[in-house]
């Protein structure tokens, strides 16, 4: 925005982050990142999910600690050991869930948490001055009265900014803020972000939406598993990587994002029919609208969508977790899907997302975890026979090439990927004829990826359907047959794998910015 | 003596009460329980209703303490809200009884304590004669012990409520004298708080008896506890009497309540005495309320009413007297002889 | 370090209380001549023996990540119950058989609670602890007084005294025989592997089918069972009804699992661990009736071991 200031002075660089590392059991998520943020710009950081964002916003809000690497803040060492000592020292971040009180007024929630802020002392109703200020230059509309309930997604954020700046805030860190904002609301989001870079406020920018990059930015930094694999200012990108439109500047960045495109070829699966597994009609909960689609046997499915497409929330309703309005058919007939147990009686089972929290028992051995879903295959005579789970393990760390010197190894003790190899193998135990697998190599090293498709290649050419949702793009296009591209909670349309069909399209596509073909 | 003019103090009020007026009065009055769990007190409570409503025409409102101080303070605060015309308290927390006497003389309302005193006297007080009972019990079971075992001088073991200073002076140090005064050569082998629960008392005699097998009178400072020490004996072979000769020790209890007396009128069980008083108590309390109302004592100053406390044991006493002693005192209705041959049968 | 550090913290935690157990032995050892004797051990056996009992199933409720705090008026309510059917004529065998049914409900009833409806476990049993009680009372009080001790038929004792080849006494065999299979549970059954399950990862436990309200319900029963039974050994050993007994026994209870290495929150924990936790409070409080000391050092010293032995373990597993 203000690219002359900048180049001032040796001052024009507020933060630099050397070789910052983080590394968590299992996998890096940061890997020797090194970038400045320049005094008073919009700063984006864009990356797919697991690239390393969150854990970056983190650990600059004092939120989490680092492994390794150096920053310094206005040419100072910088080391914040909590989220309040780093607003201490200017650096305050904007979640994507709000941290406001829906049953109190605007005023009430501006005074929130900050009684402390002078002397200890702040009666209770009256607001700081500057704080009214700070509102009524975000947007005049909002008044003192309002009950935030009331108010817009984007309303309610701004009353976070206001609170934000209102201590000496020098950089503010805003993670995903138009996520769930409609297209008015986002203009004008953008419209109160320059309103606060003519504040002098730093602005970082995390986002999914490229558009929003070349909207705002003025320079972007682009992480790749954990490390930076761009950094570049924005009029760079457009100009000079001989990009003549906005939109092949897009593709510069998507596939700085991706990396190298399609590295895997989409091979289709060797026994698709047209035989009819599942078929889905007309689901409709508070967030999908009215899904219909179909899986068929031998073949792969995805589900593609931006964050809060619906992609989840489809997953749940087929595994019974989440009621439904609307009819689901196996083979057929309609089934009642009131429960996990249902679905999986029904033939139904889920490879969850959250591998950690829904799928593995980390203080339990592999040997223990495989047979979760069915103790009847280490059972006999109704008692758990130690030869026969031996047996299972070792079947399963063979046939997955599970990495491990031990099958009493704790699951805990392995790496992402290792772990989500655990976690399929124990639900491919089930013997379910349907596979929900929901981001199955999300956090997994690029190996292991490749021998998780390779996995589940397997699977539908053994003749099971399998149902395929992810947000990495390049994952769907390699590994499923048909593709089905959500927007906002609806199918937006079907399409066959293959020939002619890019990235590019399918990211208008769900991006909302293309009609449907 | 002493014993002597308790027992005319109850003769006397019992002979006011009876001869002259009959008070029928509609007064409300308050009972605060120390513990209703225990049978003892719950007998208390019961004969204090039924007296107050049968004498006087009283209505008695009873909260339970639940063995708490501050539940017991509570019961009174309540007492007090509810404007009743006079409170009995039975508490062993000196200090708050003080307290407790204080708060309700402020709002006009008379106070009457009962076993334990408060801690300045300044209110009338009931007062079972426990001391002298204690000190009988000992006597008696040093004796018979000493008539049996002629070369074994006694070793004695108490089951307390964790030395709690009103029930040293009321029960164990007078127990322990009075098996003293029989046998100088005596030993107090131990003193363990048997928290006045069976259970609790059953595991702790066991180790009793581990550590010192030479004890051969065990003192239980309420029924609960004699039988918890009973059912220790009986586990390691013990606890017998050959027809009331002392074998293996002799165990005495304390508040008379009928499992005692079931096990003090068999002949073959060492578990012999026990001494306490129910209705005296009672009724003195309720006499001592109306007689405050009605100005005969003074609310304001010390005065204590003393009853007796009747010791009952296999020597001294007959199953007709233990009979009588029951109904009067825990509303007994069944027939003791019976009782004690249908738990004597195998 | 990574790979196999877990197992031998276990085993290192395990070495930590078989040391303070033989250091509680060699003190009380040198101190009371009559403490290393096989007759106070089946003392100590005795007094931990119901203790034991119910632990090994509430180990492994621990070890899903629940509690009961119904234990101890649940074993108070069979007890009286056992003694009011004894008094009206009901056979012994029968009266027994009932007051299990009866107990087996009140766990039903605590793990239809906490596995169906979703209650905080401490709000349901709490509540169950409260109604259990106030029902042992209440029979109490239907029988004409605060115990039940007169009209008990005579052979009312002979069960709980009965001692099996005329040495060991009964319960100390129920003990041996429910540790045994509680022991085979933990390591051999679906139960016991679900168990672990569940305390682990509630939500992969549902993900992955496992019928977690079923397994609750089943546990808590099995708590109340032993819970129930156990009351009705005890009021037969000690020959009358006392609706107050085992007031705070759920701590007991607690405080033995706890000290044998059973995560609060779930997810690991050993029968083996919880009965040497048994043990250290046992034998402590044993020998320290043996030297006479008083109740309130008594208390101080259950307290400072409980700290101590915690504190020990998690030293331990922070260095490892």
């Amino acid at each position: 925005m203000n690219g002359e200031a900048e180049m001032n002075s040796g001052d024009a660089i507020l933060m630099s982050i050397r070789g910052l590392s983080k590394r968590f059991p299992g996998t890096q998520a940061l890997d020797e990142v090194s970038f400045d943020i320049r005094r008073n710009s919009v700063h984006c950081i864009i990356g797919e999910n697991g690239s390393g964002k969150s854990t970056m916003i983190k650990i600059l809000t004092g939120a989490l600690e680092r492994s390794g690497g150096e920053l310094s803040f206005e040419g100072r060492i910088y080391d914040p050991k909590s989220i309040r000592e780093a607003m201490s020292e200017g650096v305050t971040a904007l979640y994507q869930e709000l941290n406001v009180v829906d049953d109190l007024t605007v005023g009430e929630n501006l005074t929130l948490g900050r009684e402390k802020s002078r002397l200890g002392m702040i009666r209770s109703g009256e607001i700081p001055p500057t704080l009214v200020e700070n509102l009524k230059s975000l947007d005049e509309t909002i008044k003192l009265s309002d009950r935030v309930g009331d108010l817009s997604v984007a309303q309610r954020q701004v009353i976070e900014i206001a609170r934000a700046i209102s201590t000496d805030c020098k950089m503010l860190i805003m993670d995903e803020p138009t996520a769930a904002l409609s297209e008015e609301e986002t203009g004008r989001m953008f419209k109160v972000i320059r309103k606060l870079s003519a504040k002098g406020i730093t602005i970082v920018y995390i986002s999914h939406k490229l558009s929003e990059v070349f909207e705002i930015g003025d320079r972007v930094t682009v992480l790749r598993d954990g490390r930076v694999v761009g950094d570049r200012t924005v009029d760079e990108i457009r100009n000079g990587s001989g990009c003549d439109s906005e939109s092949e500047a897009c593709h510069e960045l998507i596939r700085m994002m991706l990396g190298k495109v399609v590295q895997e070829e989409y091979v289709p699966s060797r026994n698709r029919t047209e035989e009819t597994l599942l078929e889905a009609r007309k689901i409709r909960t508070g967030k999908l609208k009215d899904v219909s689609f179909e899986l068929r046997r031998g073949e792969i499915l995805g589900f593609y969508g931006l964050v809060g497409a619906g992609k989840t929330e489809i997953a749940q309703v087929l595994y019974g977790i989440d009621p439904f309005q609307g009819e689901i058919l196996m083979d057929g007939r309609p089934v009642r899907l009131s429960g996990v147990s249902k679905a999986l009686g029904a033939g139904i089972t889920l490879i969850p997302e959250e591998r950690r929290a829904d799928g593995i028992f980390g203080e339990l051995s592999i040997r223990e975890n495989i047979p979760m879903m069915r103790m009847e295959k280490v059972l006999r005579n109704g008692i758990i026979n130690r030869t026969l789970e031996n047996q299972l393990a070792d079947r399963s760390i063979k046939s997955m090439s599970l990495a491990t010197n031990s099958r009493e190894k704790k699951v805990s003790q392995l790496s992402g990927g290792n772990q989500q190899k655990v976690v399929i193998s124990k639900c491919l135990n089930r013997e379910s004829t349907v596979l929900l697998m929901d981001e199955p190599t999300r956090g997994v090293d690029v190996g292991a990826k490749q021998e998780i498709h390779d996995i589940i290649r397997n699977l539908a050419n053994q003749g099971k359907g399998v149902i395929v949702f992810s947000s990495e793009l390049p994952e769907i296009l390699q590994l499923c047959d048909r593709i089905v591209l959500l927007y906002e909670g609806a199918v937006r349309t079907v399409l066959d794998n293959g020939r002619g069909l890019d990235g590019d399209r399918i990211m208008a596509l769900v991006a909302g910015r293309e009609a449907s073909a | 003596m002493k014993k002597l003019t308790s027992l005319l103090l109850i003769a006397c009020l019992a002979a006011a009460v009876l001869t002259g007026q009959t008070v029928k009065t509609n007064y409300t009055v308050g009972h605060v329980v120390y513990d209703l769990k225990h049978q003892y007190h719950q007998a208390v409570a019961k004969e204090i209703v039924d007296y107050g409503k049968k004498l006087y025409g009283a209505k008695v409102i009873v909260l339970d303490g639940k063995g708490d101080s501050g539940e017991i303070l509570k019961a009174v605060e309540n007492l007090i809200a509810q404007k009743v015309k006079a409170i009995s308290v039975h508490s062993p927390d000196q200090a708050m009884t003080l307290a407790a006497i204080k708060m309700a003389r402020a709002k006009g309302i008379p106070v009457v304590t009962t076993l334990v005193w408060p801690a300045e006297k300044i209110a009338p007080h009931v007062q079972p004669l426990e001391t002298p009972s204690s000190f009988l019990m000992g006597q008696r079971a040093a004796q018979q012990w000493l008539a049996a075992n002629p070369g074994k001088p006694c070793r004695v073991a108490i089951l307390d409520f964790g030395k709690f200073p009103p029930v040293e002076v009321l029960r164990t140090t007078p127990f322990w004298e009075g098996v003293k005064a029989v046998d100088p050569k005596a030993v107090l082998v131990t003193q363990l708080n048997g928290q006045g629960d069976t259970t609790k008392s059953m595991e702790i005699t066991l180790d009793i008896l581990q550590a010192n097998p030479e004890v051969n009178i065990i003192f239980g400072a309420n029924d609960e506890m004699a039988l918890g020490a009973l059912a220790a004996c009986e586990q390691i072979g013990r606890g017998k009497m050959a027809n009331g000769k002392p074998l293996t020790e002799v165990i005495a209890g304390l508040d008379g309540n009928v499992s005692a007396m079931i096990k003090i009128f068999d002949p073959n069980c060492s578990f012999k005495l026990t001494h306490g008083a129910v209705k005296d108590v009672a009724r003195a309390e309720m006499d001592t309320m109306i007689g405050m109302l009605t100005g005969k004592i003074d609310p304001n100053k010390w005065s204590e009413t003393q009853v007796l406390s009747k010791v009952t044991d296999y020597w001294n006493s007959t199953v007709e007297e233990a009979q009588v002693f029951l109904q009067d005192n825990f509303l007994y209705k069944g027939n003791l002889k019976d009782d004690i041959a249908k738990a004597a049968k195998k | 370090m990574g790979a196999n550090s877990r197992p031998i913290q276990v085993d290192r935690q395990k070495i930590v209380l078989i040391s303070i157990l033989a250091a509680i032995i060699a003190v009380m050892s040198f101190l009371s001549p009559k403490f290393l004797q096989v007759s106070n051990f089946q003392n100590i056996l005795l007094q931990l023996a119901p203790l034991i009992i119910i632990a090994s199933a509430a180990n492994l409720l621990m070890i899903t990540g629940n509690f009961d705090l119904s234990i101890g008026s649940v074993l108070a309510f069979c007890a009286i119950m056992h003694a009011f059917l004894s008094k009206q004529g009901v056979p012994i065998g029968l009266s027994i058989v009932i007051c299990c049914v009866l107990a087996v409900l009140w766990g039903v009833s605590n793990g239809i609670m906490v596995g169906v409806l979703n209650v905080n476990p401490v709000i349901a049993t709490m509540g169950t602890m409260y109604a259990a009680r106030g029902f042992a009372f209440l029979i109490a009080r239907w029988d004409g007084g605060a115990n039940i001790s007169a009209g008990l038929p005579g052979n009312f004792s002979d069960f709980g005294r009965t001692n099996l080849f005329g040495v060991l006494p009964i319960i100390i065999v129920f003990m041996v025989i429910v540790v045994a299979l509680f022991i085979f549970i933990e390591r051999k059954t679906v139960l016991g592997r679900y168990s672990f399950a569940i305390g682990g990862n509630r939500r992969s436990s549902v993900l992955s089918g496992i019928n977690v309200p079923g397994m609750m319900i089943v546990l808590y029963s099995l708590v109340g069972l032993l819970a129930g039974f156990c009351g009705v050994v005890q009021v037969s050993r000690v020959g009358s009804g006392f609706p107050n007994i085992a007031e705070g026994m759920e701590f007991d209870v607690v405080v033995a699992i706890v000290l044998g290495g059973t995560s609060m929150l779930g997810g690991s924990g050993s029968t083996a661990g919880m009965i040497l936790g048994a043990f250290i409070v046992g034998t402590a409080a044993n020998g320290l009736n043996l030297l006479n000391v008083p109740y309130f050092y008594q208390t101080i010293t259950k307290g400072l071991l409980l700290i101590v032995s915690v504190f020990t373990d998690q030293a331990i597993r922070r260095r490892g």
